[in-house]
């Protein structure tokens, strides 16, 4: 005759506690490593200055002339240019640019008044449809985070999958 | 009499007393399964934000580094950090930043307008031939000249350009600006 396994044996709870301990070892660990806030990079070519010794790569020679497409930001508003001439305020393509209608994009108040310059640069990326390439100049007392909130309006096209300008060059000094 | 009334009590005191401990020693006995659950819930959470970005950034009232809606993901790179008060470069301190500049004293030639920081490129030329000694004995880790900036926000034009002129001067030429990503 085998033993009768009492009814009570079987449903007796299982020592847990050294999983807990484990666990408790755990969590701080995993503390530690956590990221409550997520970094990314933006991709940026060196200034015209900072040639360096080794500019490594050959350039590829493009059949057509660059557009050179440019922001410059200054204290006053933020001026686009293409192929070396400046547009003037509206974003009129081939309208001339007057003292009176630079910046191409002005200020409001304090700010910078980035959403006019989106617009303005879907409209150049409309007409130039190839063009990736962005230069950013800046006055020297510019704030960096004005710089990445050009850059950031400046990739982003009208769907968020198809980028504008995300090859980024910085340059230094102002037109 | 007396002393049989005080048996009694005692008695009575006594089964009152074991009827407590008794009951402490049950409520004693701690739902172990019920805290289980909160701790394996809380693990499951960190194990899903378990950070993989090889550059650490230790945020701070002097280090704030600005919003982008970019999607690239962090490389493992030199990085070069600059705070409100120094410049770091892979987190070993190269100089001390004053209200947005470096003092003169520290650029080439000792001259204000000079883009040129010598502690700085003395420690990322360092870096770099580190990094080209490796790439001779294993192809594998080629040197691409890339450096992450670790800017702080308020940081300005000029000294971003300073910074960036330099470690081009020691051969690094593609930048990549670390930022905190909007949204998740």
């Amino acid at each position: 005759m085998g033993k009768k396994i009492r009814q009570e044996d079987a449903t007796e709870e299982i020592n847990i506690m050294p999983l807990m301990n484990i666990i408790m070892l755990l969590i701080p660990f995993l503390i530690m490593s956590t990221e409550f806030i997520k970094i990314g990079v933006i991709n940026v070519a060196a200034p015209k200055i900072g040639g360096g010794a080794s500019s490594s790569e050959p350039k590829k020679k493009d059949e057509k002339p660059p557009l050179n497409l440019t922001v410059s930001i200054t204290e006053k508003g933020l001026t686009i240019l293409t192929r070396g001439k400046k547009i003037p305020e509206g974003c009129d393509l081939k309208g001339e640019a007057t003292e009176a209608k630079l910046p191409t994009v002005k200020k409001i108040g304090d700010k910078h008044n980035l959403p006019v310059l989106k617009q303005c640069l879907q409209t150049i990326k409309e007409v130039f449809p190839d063009e990736r390439r962005i230069i950013i100049m800046a006055e020297p007392e510019i704030r960096y985070s004005i710089i990445i909130d050009v850059m950031d309006h400046s990739r982003e096209g009208k769907t968020a999958d198809k980028d504008m300008f995300p090859e980024v060059v910085l340059s230094a000094g102002v037109l | 009499m007396s002393s049989a009334v005080e048996e009694k009590r005692k008695h009575q005191k006594a089964q009152k007393k074991a009827d407590r401990d008794a009951a402490l020693a049950k409520k004693a006995e701690l739902n172990m399964t019920s805290l289980m659950d909160i701790f394996v819930n809380v693990l499951i959470y960190l194990l899903m934000n378990y950070s993989t970005s090889p550059v650490d950034v230790p945020q701070s009232k002097e280090h704030t580094l600005p919003q982008s809606s970019t999607k690239l993901e962090v490389k493992h790179t030199t990085t070069i950090a600059v705070t409100k008060k120094i410049i770091m470069v892979n987190r070993k301190k190269v100089c001390d930043v004053v209200k947005n500049t470096v003092d003169p004293s520290l650029k080439k030639d000792k001259q204000a307008s000079s883009y040129l920081i010598t502690p700085l490129f003395k420690e990322l030329k360092e870096d770099v031939q580190k990094q080209k000694k490796i790439a001779k004995y294993n192809p594998s880790a080629a040197f691409k000249g890339e450096v992450t900036i670790v800017a702080d926000q308020d940081m300005s034009f000029r000294l971003l350009s300073e910074v960036m002129y330099t470690a081009g001067q020691a051969e690094f030429s593609k930048f990549k600006f670390a930022v905190v990503k909007k949204g998740g």
